[in-house]
Formats: C-alpha cells, structure tokens, sequence
C-alpha cells in the first residue's frame, strides 16, 4: 500500500507534515516559475531527495506537464539531477518526455500522470512499451472503467482520494491579468458561475470542492488498489498534514476490519475543504456530484 | 522496454506509413471541414486537398456536425471524383469496454472508401495502423503534441500527420518538425485557440455530464472527448475572485497572412477549423487560404514541409 502526495518546493519537505505519507512526487509540474519550484533548481532538488530518503520516503520527480521543445533540454538536466540523487521514478505528463526519458534513461521507472490522456487499455499499453510501470487514468474515467484498465493492462494504477481536481491545463498563464508574478498564485483565486466554483493557480483550473473518496476507502482497496494520491501541490501544511492523517487512518481501519467505519471521517475532513466535496467522475457522473453519505459544502 | 521505439529512425519503422496523401508534390495542402454533402461540395469547389468529416456519437460536436453515416458513400465518390481525401474525424475516444463496436463500425466505414482517420487516442492510433497498414492516421489536436518528441511518440504509434495546436508560432513548428524523419505536421490556418490546450480539458464533464447507452456503448454528451459536446463552459461570465466577470480567454487565429514563415518552418497541412460551418462559409475560408498559397506558389517559394 502506498500513500503519496506532491511537494514543488524544498521548504515544504517536513517530517510532521509528510508524516502519513510513503512517497512524495518532487516539483511543480505546471509552472516553471513556480516560487521555489524544484524543477528549476537542480541543487535544492537534490538536497529534497536527500531529505526524503533520510525520511524513509521513496522519492519520485514530476516534470513540466506541457513542455515546448525548447524547454527539453532542461527536463533532461533535471532528471539527470534526480537520477543522480537516487530518485526512485520520474512521473511524466507529456507523451513527448516518455519517450525521451524511455531512449535516454533506460531502465528509468516511469509513472504517467493525470495529463498523460491515459483513457483506454489500448493507451495504457502503449505507454508501458516505454517502461512506464505506473499510470493515473483520466479523471474523465469511471472506478468500473478504471477496473477494466487494471486488468487489461496489469499496470499499477493510481487512484486520486483527495484534492482538486485538475480540471485544465493552458500556456498562457490566466492570473498575469490580475496581478505580477509570481505573487499572484500565491493567493487563493476562485472562479464562480452560479453554483459552480473552481480554483485558478494560473496555468491549471482546478475544482473548487476537493475529490473526497475517505468514505469509499474499502471499495477502493476490496477492487485491488494499492497505490494512492493526496493532491496538495496547491495546498498549505495544515492540509498536506491532516488530510493525510485522516486518510492513514482512514487505510489502517480499512485493513483492520475490513472497512473504513468512517463517519467521522469526513466531518474531520470537511474543516479543510470550504467549497465542499465531490467525487462524481469516480461514479460516472459529473465530476462536481458527491456520492456518499456526507453532506458536501 | 521498448525504450521509446529506438529514437527518431526508429519510430520510421514502427510507423509503418502509408504511400501518399494530398499534394503529394510537396505543395502545402488544405484540410477542409465539413458537416454536410453541400460542404463537402463546397470545400472540393473551393480546392481543399482533403476534407475531413465526423459522425453523429463518433466525432466531436455532437449530431450538429456530424455527416449522417449514410451520406459517407457519396461524399467519398465525390471527393475521390475531384481528385481529394475524405478524412473522418473519429476523434472521440470510443468506450473501452466496447471496442469491438468501434472495430466493426471501421470496417464498414474503410469499405465505404475513406482515405484516412483524425484519432485522439494513441493507444487506438497503434492498433488502427496495425489493423489497416495503409490508412492515412492523423493524431488529432487532441493528442496534445506540443514538441518535437511528442511528434516522434505520435509516430512510432502509427500517425503518419499530426496536428498541432492553434495559435503556435512558425519558430515552434520549425522546432516540432525538426530534421530528418517525421511524420507531416499540420497546422491550424484559421480556427480558435481555446482557454485549454487541446486535449487537456475535462471542465465540461466535471460541471455537467451524464451517460448514455447508445449502440452497445455509452456516451458522455456532456464530454467533448466522449461522445458529444463540451458546451463551450469556459465561456460561461465567471466571476473572476471578485476582480473581473467575464469567459476564461480564448483567441480567433488565422495564418494566412504569415503562411510563408509557417510553410518555412515545415507545415505541411494547413487545417480549417469548424466541421458545423455552413457550407458557403466553408467554400469561402477554402478560397482564401487557396488563394494566399498560391501567391506561395506564384512566389517562387521552396517547399520544405514533409510529407510521408
């Protein structure tokens, strides 16, 4: 079993707030200018795989999700940094960069992240030819879909159970409009239509409610899975830390009595969460629906 | 491992590429959309080199761009007749647990005589080339080629064209196309450059969305990528943290005043965006973007876009 969660930048590698978490994915995959961002400082990346390790963390590196051709070189240096420091994989969004870490890091374990468009087993496959050995499904996708995916292809498949959903992905950062980088996605930005609510960080929109899955845990794990996401790359400590908590917690109940018995679960996680939950893509619904017994918002 | 199809020769081999398409004497080609037999008409009139057309639950936009299946027969001979390709969008990922619908439906639709597919899933990109050696595969938009590696995956999958987003520069598309083997890059030469990359967005089925059994498969009408329309959500007036009220952004684009630099850079396809255009419409955006490659033409320009 493996929790995980997503740090960009060296100030946030803390032994309370990674406490709950197994493995944790290095770096800003969305913004290069990302204050602190990882993947612009090969040196304080280094030096975070080294903490992770003296953690007993396993270590694993994003990279840019929407690379221009340009900007290759630079992933390469960085990933060689990474490999150099003894990261345990390099997660990559873009088809582009599997295919260059495949020709010029061979035998480098490769994870396919949310924007890698992995929708079908036929996909999936195509992907594990390059040697990527972990792959998180669309969102866009069913838990019975994502079953099917499991099986067809016997790839490690990572499940979401908390955060904001990345919803989109641009260039052209949204938020130059409304302040100077890179102070402006430091604030919290909400985009709101009616009663839809969503998160802008610039160059990605995420859902305003948080994917809550605490209380389908059991399900979850009763379906065969195994390796797990708390999505924080936007979020303070306190989030990173009690989210994560709960989440164990909620993992050690589920193999203690086989399930989570979690009703006050999501009361705990709902302090973190002022938009609510959702859960609705898991469920094949809209994205935004919550499923479960907890009152979302 | 496969280790990334053995760089850029080896995604050659892989890719087993069809013989020819459009223009094949090296002059940049038109790819015309259309929605009907009178724009298919229209497009043919006006000089496209390959009009591409989608189906109603296949195809992105719903049923108001999508071509009745039973008209696929006649626009084929029409377009064979003039001299062209008849492309289908198929560029909705089918449902999975279906294939072999998708695989049946092919079948009848390559006999029908279309020249070549417009994919969005790389995945069904491999298996399509495997299954049909000498279709024409395009890697859609949605595919989200942004550099010169992304073109090489696309190619060691099978795509022998791949499209890349509206509104990039010619310095990037000289940089994506690159040197030595490729598969043809096409570019959009008038069309919209939406909030999202292409490709990357599923706003729209997070804010509204509902399943559909239809034919042995289920659809997502609210899911651009699955099966209908995305609804254009990000349009809607957000209210902007109390800053701004208002769409997320998006751009009209069109190259036609820059397509020496973009033929330069390497594009080979110059794509019209908008299979729900009136025909007339389409005829006259044909023209137009005819018209600026011929003055190309009339200039003496050397055309260095690939073509497979």
């Amino acid at each position: 079993m493996e929790l995980h969660t997503q740090v960009a930048t060296l100030e946030e590698i803390d032994s309370g707030n990674l406490e709950p978490y197994d493995a944790v994915y290095l770096g800003h995959p969305y913004c290069g200018r990302y204050p602190g961002n990882l993947l612009a400082d090969p040196g304080a990346l280094a030096e975070a795989v080294r903490r992770l390790r003296r953690l007993g963390k396993r270590a694993y590196l994003s990279t840019p999700a929407a690379p221009t051709t340009s900007e290759l070189p630079a992933v390469r240096e960085v990933v060689a940094v990474a490999v150099a420091a003894g990261i345990d994989a390099v997660e990559a969004h873009n088809l582009g960069l599997i295919h260059m870490l495949a020709r010029e890091f061979p035998g480098l374990e490769l994870h396919a992240g949310c924007f890698a468009n992995v929708y079908t087993h036929l996909g999936a496959l195509e992907l594990k030819r390059y040697g990527v050995t972990r792959i998180t499904p669309n969102f866009e996708l069913s838990l019975d879909e994502i079953d099917y995916l499991q099986e067809a292809t016997g790839l490690e498949v990572t499940l979401w159970l908390h955060g904001k959903i990345p919803l989109g992905i641009t260039r052209d950062c949204f938020l130059l409009a409304y302040g100077e980088c890179p102070a402006v996605c430091r604030e919290d930005f909400w985009l709101r239509h009616r009663d839809w609510v969503l998160k802008c960080i610039g160059t990605v929109v995420l859902s305003g409610p948080d994917l809550c899955m605490v209380e389908h845990v059991g399900d979850l794990v009763a379906r065969g899975y195994r390796t797990f996401c708390i999505g924080t790359l936007t979020e303070g400590a306190a989030y990173r830390r009690e989210v994560g908590r709960i989440y164990r917690e909620a993992l050690e109940r589920t193999a203690g009595r086989g399930g989570t018995g979690a009703r006050d679960l999501p009361e705990r996680l709902a302090a973190h969460s002022p938009h609510g939950f959702c859960n609705g893509y898991y469920f094949g619904r809209s994205g935004r629906d919550y499923v479960g017994a907890a009152v979302p918002g | 491992m496969d280790a990334g199809a053995g760089g850029e020769e080896g995604g050659a081999e892989m890719a087993g590429l069809p013989a020819s398409v459009a223009g094949a004497d090296g002059r940049p080609g038109i790819v015309a959309p259309a929605g009907s037999r009178e724009a298919v008409a229209a497009a043919l009139a006006a000089g496209a080199d390959v009009v591409y057309v989608g189906l109603a639950g296949w195809s992105r936009g719903g049923s108001l761009a999508g071509l009745p299946a039973r008209d696929l027969p006649s626009c084929a001979a029409m377009v064979r007749g003039a001299g062209a390709r008849l492309y289908l969008a198929l560029n909705v990922v089918p449902d999975l647990r279906a294939l072999e619908v998708f695989w049946e439906r092919l079948a009848g639709w390559v006999a029908l005589g279309v020249d070549g597919l417009i994919l969005n899933d790389y995945g069904l990109l491999r298996e399509v080339r495997w299954r049909y050696p000498g279709l024409g595969l395009t890697a859609s938009v949605g595919c989200g080629a942004l550099n010169r590696e992304d073109l090489l995956f696309l190619a060691a999958a099978g795509a022998d064209t791949v499209v890349l987003p509206p509104g990039i520069a010619p310095e990037e598309v000289a940089a994506v196309a690159g040197e030595g083997f490729g598969p043809a890059v096409e570019v959009f030469g008038r069309g919209i450059k939406e909030p999202f990359l292409p490709g990357r967005c599923w706003l729209a089925g997070y804010l509204r969305r509902v399943a559909v059994p239809r034919e042995g498969r289920t659809l997502y009408p609210g899911s651009a990528r699955r099966g209908g329309t995305c609804g254009r959500l990000c349009r809607a007036e957000w209210n902007w943290g109390g800053r701004a009220v208002g769409p997320l952004p998006e751009e009209e684009i069109a190259v036609y005043h820059r397509l020496a630099d973009y033929v330069a850079a390497g594009a080979r396809y110059f794509k019209i965006q908008g299979r729900d255009l009136p025909p007339e419409r389409v005829r006259v955006l044909v023209e137009e973007l005819r018209a600026g490659l011929e003055r190309l033409d009339h200039s003496g320009a050397a055309y260095t876009g690939r073509h497979p």
